[in-house]
């Protein structure tokens, strides 16, 4: 089996792209965004029309179909950009959680150090303790 | 109608061209791009000067020969209908090899996407390939061609509604966008973080993008020379078979890019 988004597989649980082999993604897509490989297969046939139209010396149905042509692609762009942030796409969860996973990581490093400090304060305070006892001892020995 | 003034006229439709040098020529400078490109990327040659010195052979060849046939069609009026429909049709099969380049190229993609072997880590893009983010210069470079395909169609238009000075600005700014296009695709090559050596994935991603790069050169090019040409009045609103090709070259370049988009950098990162 094919891990599709690879690095990061605890944060990941949840993708339903993970585990898909990159043509079930595709289909998978496709059925998601139905207008994206519709608007391409459009404006490929809006092209073969123009070709038409510049082939017999027709140009203005090669302008019509020019048109059509731009505009298809267009609204292909627009389905593909706004699908993409609706369905809030595979490739931003993972720089997300990338983010997330270091302020993890930052805080984890900054708790540590923390922790890290506080034992050398004690260890600090300790040495001060027994370093004070063992002047109170001498001093009474001397006495 | 006397003999005289009927030997004045061209009889037939079709276009006997005069004995050209051009057609050897360019067989020969294509066969020294071609191998010159392979043997430098190979390290059997290791100045690019001869690579520069290829192409530089090349494009004058195109250069004499579209002069030829460019006066041979607007002043010497060579091309009648009937050429003017071969021309297109020499056109469009120009174009469809182009296409199966390309849907070759498409191929070789999908059979190692579909499928990555346990080589790259069983997985698309391959391990330790970092893909360039498609909501970035790929996209800006997207709506790029689109609003350049909608300049071109506004220059189609005018000049077939004999409106010269449109023309003019619409050529103009296409030429200008396919330009700016070019740039950043020079930019994006040069900060993205894996290079042609890099896996198939940079393999099959630089011959498809880097061909398509190429093909956008040109196309700047001949929008640049429809441009001058419009400007000093070789087209009419009947006869401009080289711009209509051009507009037509523009549409199927941008829906390859569209494809390239969906494909490789969409679908694919």
């Amino acid at each position: 089996m094919t891990k599709s988004s690879g690095q990061m597989p605890s944060s990941l649980e949840d993708d339903p792209l993970d585990g898909m082999t990159p043509f079930q993604k595709v289909l998978y897509r496709s059925k998601q965004q139905p207008l994206v490989p519709l608007g391409c297969l459009g404006t490929t046939i809006a092209v073969i029309l123009a070709a038409k139209g510049v082939r017999t010396g027709d140009s203005r149905s090669a302008q019509k179909w020019f048109r059509w042509r731009v505009g298809l692609q267009g609204l292909t762009l627009v389905a593909l950009l706004f699908g993409s942030y609706y369905y809030a796409d595979n490739y931003k969860k993972q720089t997300k959680t990338q983010e997330e996973l270091n302020i993890e990581k930052a805080k984890m490093r900054e708790k540590l150090w923390v922790e890290e400090l506080e034992r050398r304060d004690a260890e600090i305070k300790d040495r001060q303790r027994r370093a004070a006892l063992a002047r109170k001892h001498r001093v009474e020995e001397e006495k | 109608m006397s003999i005289e003034t009927r030997s004045k006229f061209q009889l037939f439709p079709s276009h006997e061209v005069n004995p050209s040098p051009w057609p050897i020529y360019m067989s020969f400078s294509l066969l020294s791009l071609g191998l010159t490109l392979g043997l430098l990327m190979h390290g059997y040659i290791l100045s690019t000067w001869w690579l520069i010195l290829a192409i530089s052979v090349v494009i004058s060849t195109i250069f004499l020969w579209t002069r030829d046939i460019i006066i041979e069609g607007t002043y010497l009026g060579g091309h009648t209908i009937a050429v003017k429909r071969g021309l297109n049709i020499g056109f469009l099969i120009f174009v469809g090899t182009e296409i199966m380049i390309f849907i070759a190229l498409f191929w070789g993609y999908f059979h190692s996407a579909m499928n990555p072997s346990i080589e790259i880590g069983c997985q698309w893009p391959p391990v330790g390939i970092t893909s360039i983010k498609p909501t970035e210069l790929p996209l800006l470079n997207t709506i790029i061609l689109l609003s350049s395909g909608a300049t071109v169609t506004w220059a189609h238009e005018s000049v077939l509604s004999r409106n010269r000075h449109n023309a003019l600005l619409g050529l103009f700014i296409t030429t200008l966008l396919i330009v700016i296009f070019v740039l950043c695709q020079i930019c994006e090559f040069n900060s993205a973080t894996f290079n042609i050596t890099d896996s198939v994935y940079g393999s099959i991603f630089y011959a498809t993008t880097g061909l398509h790069f190429i093909h956008m050169i040109m196309l700047s090019l001949m929008l640049a020379i429809c441009t001058a040409r419009m400007y000093v009045y070789h087209f009419t609103a009947t006869h401009h078979v080289n711009l209509e090709t051009t507009i037509l070259y523009l549409h199927i370049l941008d829906i390859i890019w569209l494809f390239i988009y969906i494909v490789f950098y969409w679908w694919g990162c």
